[in-house]
């Protein structure tokens, strides 16, 4: 059986399946008279890598926000492990935001020392190792980085926890090629298999490879939610090529 | 609570050499032009707090660090009041620099008038003319001063950010003061606080500080409530 479009596939009716780590019921979101969301039903499963995939302006920022409970809906509702967006949902969501939020002056450690302090599931140790794999000491002040390093430090920082659900919006926009494949393995390598990651990105050809179930959302309306392996079934070569011939200007 | 009252201090921890020279230089500018300990002591204390908040909303929008807060695994009650307490413990601490600051600047001036100098330094600023009982009370008063405008600001600066706040503050400090004049001139308030005030002040300088001091903190309280929830609004 295929996806439905709209909607999600049909989920492994096994009755001892877990329950979702995201579900949106009826979730919109608007901004005025402006919709950035249109009313959409989402289930994310467990421990699955899961693509956000969309033009710019598709809405894949808001759907990531309103699931970090930075948004709050205009209609229906996000939950997270079954819970709406709060205290006890930020325990376990981490977020990568599409641009870093440290202060320049802030040195590296002073950023550990504030997830340390604040996210009981972050491992520091992990986090140092991959610091010292990436050549950024500690001690260094945030703006002696350069941007892709920033972005790294970010986002090991956020991988570093063992979170229930990773949202990670445009991780890989602006930096180089290399640094993309270094940030897609850092990704895959450092997640919990029982987590889940959903991460945004129009970059499609460059993520595919690490995905499990790919989301369209196209003028913020859901358009599929597939597995990867749908784009091969119907012929695509790649899920990049699926993307392109969906969102054709 | 503790950790987020540490983060906002941090924040400005690599400010704080500029504050201190900041706070010195309007410390010494009210010292020796008013020739009044109490006028640098307050002038002082009041700078260090309104910094303080003002720094601490400039850092919220820059790199998006008021979005990393939303993310934290607390509540938006619990992020606006670690904003009101440190906001607080910094006007305490900008009182106790202050005094320290002032009785710096005058031993520094006692030390300059055993020179022979082109003018005379006032009799006013001389350690010898230190008085605890001026300095302390203005230090005190200047505090309610920069929590009474925190409470104006702090709701503002929270529900839309530093940039529209610098717009709008101002205006609703204009709009407070003109609201406060009408109801003085048309009601007989003024009479009324005169009296209350003669009647505390005979009675006891203290009372009147720790009635004041209350009154300061319901009102600071009442903002903490207000801003509480102009922050569940909040979008980021």
């Amino acid at each position: 059986m295929g996806p439905i479009e709209g909607a999600a596939p049909q989920a492994s009716a096994c009755p001892t399946a877990p329950a979702p780590v995201l579900r949106c019921e009826g979730l919109s979101k608007s901004y005025g008279a402006a919709t950035a969301l249109e009313p959409l039903d989402l289930t994310v499963a467990r421990g699955r890598v899961v693509g956000l995939l969309g033009p710019n302006g598709s809405g894949k920022t808001t759907l990531i926000k309103l699931a970090a409970g930075l948004l709050t809906p205009t209609g229906g509702r996000v939950l997270v492990d079954g819970m709406e967006p709060g205290p006890a949902t930020k325990a376990i969501v981490s977020y990568l935001p599409e641009r870093p939020y440290f202060s320049p002056s802030m040195k590296v450690s002073a950023c550990l020392a504030y997830f340390a302090d604040f996210y009981a599931d972050f491992d520091r140790a992990l986090a140092e190792d991959m610091l010292a794999r990436l050549g950024v000491p500690v001690g260094s002040p945030i703006s002696a980085l350069s941007k892709g390093t920033k972005e790294k430090v970010q986002l090991t920082l956020v991988m570093a926890r063992h979170a229930a659900l990773y949202l990670l919006d445009e991780p890989i926009g602006g930096v180089d090629p290399a640094a993309r494949d270094y940030i897609l393995d850092t990704i895959i390598s450092n997640y919990h298999r029982d987590s889940t990651i959903v991460l945004s990105t129009h970059l499609v050809g460059d993520v595919e490879r690490v995905l499990d179930d790919f989301i369209f959302l196209s003028y913020g309306r859901l358009t599929l939610h597939a597995p990867v392996a749908y784009a091969h079934e119907q012929g695509y070569a790649s899920l990049d090529d699926l993307f392109r011939k969906e969102f054709r200007c | 609570m503790k950790a987020l009252i540490f983060s906002d201090l941090i924040t400005v921890k690599n400010a704080a050499l500029s504050l201190a020279l900041i706070m010195l230089l309007v410390g010494s500018c009210c010292l020796f032009g008013t020739e009044a300990p109490s006028a640098s002591v307050a002038a002082m204390t009041v700078t260090l707090a309104m910094m303080y908040l003002l720094s601490t909303a400039a850092y919220d929008e820059m790199n998006g660090w008021e979005r990393f807060r939303m993310t934290l695994p607390m509540t938006r009650t619990q992020v606006v009041c670690g904003r009101y307490l440190s906001v607080a413990l910094v006007a305490l601490v900008g009182m106790a620099l202050g005094i320290a600051g002032t009785f710096a600047l005058m031993a520094l001036s006692g030390w300059a008038a055993g020179f022979d100098l082109p003018f005379d330094i006032p009799a006013s600023v001389l350690p010898s003319t230190a008085s605890l009982s001026t300095i302390i009370p203005a230090a005190l008063a200047a505090a309610g001063c920069a929590l009474l405008t925190a409470a104006v600001g702090l709701p503002l600066l929270l529900r839309f950010g530093l940039t529209t706040g610098t717009r709008i503050v101002p205006v609703a400090f204009i709009m407070l003061i003109a609201a406060g004049m009408i109801a003085l001139n048309c009601t007989p308030a003024v009479e009324v606080l005169e009296a209350w005030y003669d009647q505390l002040a005979g009675s006891s300088v203290a009372l009147l500080g720790l009635v004041c001091a209350a009154v300061v903190a319901a009102i600071y309280c009442a903002s903490a409530a207000l801003s509480v929830r102009l922050y569940a609004n909040r979008e980021l």
